[in-house]
């Protein structure tokens, strides 16, 4: 949930650390963000953290965000070297280099937000589409389980919310499939294929169906989505609601297996009587 | 969801047999994306097990470069890419100039995917999260430690990764502190 206090903060760190930077008089480490063995040890690893009163663009150099005066130097824990110190170009630059993403140019959230991120605040976040996939691929055996699984992960989407740049996690949290004979299940697992799951093909799995009857089927799976918002290296937080993403719909034909006498190894001889 | 009995699951198992041979192999692989670019890994799964791995063999390499008689980055090429790379090579020479070297232990865990992007190229394909431990690292000059004061705690990095088609190998093109908590 965004706060009055926080972008008003951010804000005002921000405008006052281009001020400062006009005057010439405020740097702080590289504007890569990068950071070495040797930087982090020596505790000049930049990051970039929201605080209540501060935006702080490094392990020791603060800016305060109103009413305070920047720190002189840049103390780096008794090391008698210097890191790197660049003056920071813009802080959109220095988002960019951080996210280390394609760039969508740092704007700072609106101040006047209020109240819970929900769902439909994040319209504008659209997670990646889910695919479900079966086995055996497009058909089925009246009888026997057919192991079906979804294909979707958790990820990270960039965009803008309330006028800021904010990155947008979607986790899926539940799969909902219509098996298209009139029965459906909603499963918290995503499922995977017979071969990872180290059993034979038809066996049973926690995500597989059986059809009772032939005929040609329309397999729809729906993924539900939780989603977690966060604005400038803040921590993540929960958006109220959940996203349902409809995978495309498989069609696939069950039907009865006939036990057949063949010549020879259908595998080496595809043409033998009875393959 | 079993079977009946063992009869069936006999039938079941002859039948796959049978029909092994007329049905098209392998029916289950997904479509490949129809882009020239062709993902080298097939799951996360695989990128996360060749994320972790590059990310070894980055820090073996890293601590290479900083120890006491280093004089040549060029393993460096071997493991880091782009910006990165000009970084750390710009402050391998950096450092050996004024003499400072690291000593002591690290390690890293807790690895997990941010982003595998298989469909765009092989610039920033993949980016994970770990915890690097530094906290046994120490910077030293002429056998004297001069950094830390306290051991840093262990920390969440994002690395990210370009894919180098000709070696095959995923390169770091990024390493950035994510969080400054300890991990």
């Amino acid at each position: 949930m965004l706060t009055h206090n926080r972008p008003t903060a951010l804000t005002s760190a921000i405008f006052l650390l281009c001020a400062l930077i006009v005057l010439g008089s405020a740097f702080v480490p590289s504007p890569a963000f990068a950071c070495s063995f040797e930087s982090q040890v020596d505790g000049s690893c930049a990051t970039a953290e929201i605080g209540e009163e501060a935006v702080e663009l490094g392990a020791s150099t603060e800016v305060p965000a109103t009413g305070g005066t920047a720190p002189e130097g840049n103390s780096a824990g008794g090391v008698s070297f210097e890191a790197p110190i660049e003056p920071v170009n813009s802080v959109g630059e220095s988002w960019c280099d951080l996210q280390r993403l394609p760039c969508v140019p740092w704007t700072p959230p609106a101040s006047d937000e209020t109240g819970p991120v929900t769902i439909s605040d994040i319209a504008t976040f659209r997670p990646q589409s889910p695919s479900a996939s079966m086995q055996p691929n497009q058909w089925m055996i009246v009888g026997l389980a057919t192991n079906f699984y979804a294909n979707a992960s958790a990820h990270i989407v960039d965009g803008t919310l309330f006028g800021g740049t904010a990155q947008v996690r979607f986790t899926p949290v539940a799969y909902n499939w219509n098996y298209g004979d009139g029965t459906t299940a909603t499963l918290s697992i995503a499922g995977t294929t017979w071969a990872k799951q180290k059993i034979a093909e038809f066996d049973p799995t926690p995500t597989s169906h059986s059809y009772n009857e032939p005929g040609t089927y329309t397999i729809t799976l729906t993924v539900t989505y939780a989603a977690e918002y966060r604005v400038a290296g803040t921590n993540w937080r929960n958006v109220i609601g959940t996203l349902n993403i409809a995978a495309p719909p498989l069609t696939a034909t069950a039907g009865h297996a006939t036990t057949v006498l063949v010549n020879q190894d259908c595998n080496t001889n595809p043409t033998g009587i009875g393959c | 969801m079993r079977l009946p009995n063992l009869v069936h699951a006999a039938g079941g198992a002859l039948l796959l047999a049978l029909l092994s041979g007329c049905a098209p192999s392998d029916a289950s692989t997904p479509p490949e994306p129809s882009s020239t670019f062709v993902a080298p890994y097939a799951t996360d799964e695989e990128a996360l097990a060749a994320a972790e791995e590059a990310y070894a063999e980055y820090v073996r390499v890293m601590r290479e470069s900083y120890r006491p008689d280093a004089s040549d980055p060029s393993a460096l090429y071997t493991v880091a890419s782009g910006g990165h790379l000009m970084e750390l090579l710009s402050e391998f020479e950096d450092r050996v100039a004024d003499g400072r070297y690291l000593l002591g232990t690290q390690s890293f865990d807790q690895i997990v995917l941010q982003r595998y992007s298989r469909d765009s190229s092989s610039s920033e394909m993949i980016a994970v999260y770990l915890c690097d431990d530094l906290s046994g690292l120490s910077i030293y000059r002429d056998g004297e430690k001069i950094a830390p004061d306290e051991p840093i705690p262990p920390t969440t990095m994002q690395v990210v990764f370009d894919f180098n088609p000709d070696s095959k190998s995923l390169l770091v093109s990024a390493r950035d502190l994510w969080s400054s908590e300890t991990c």
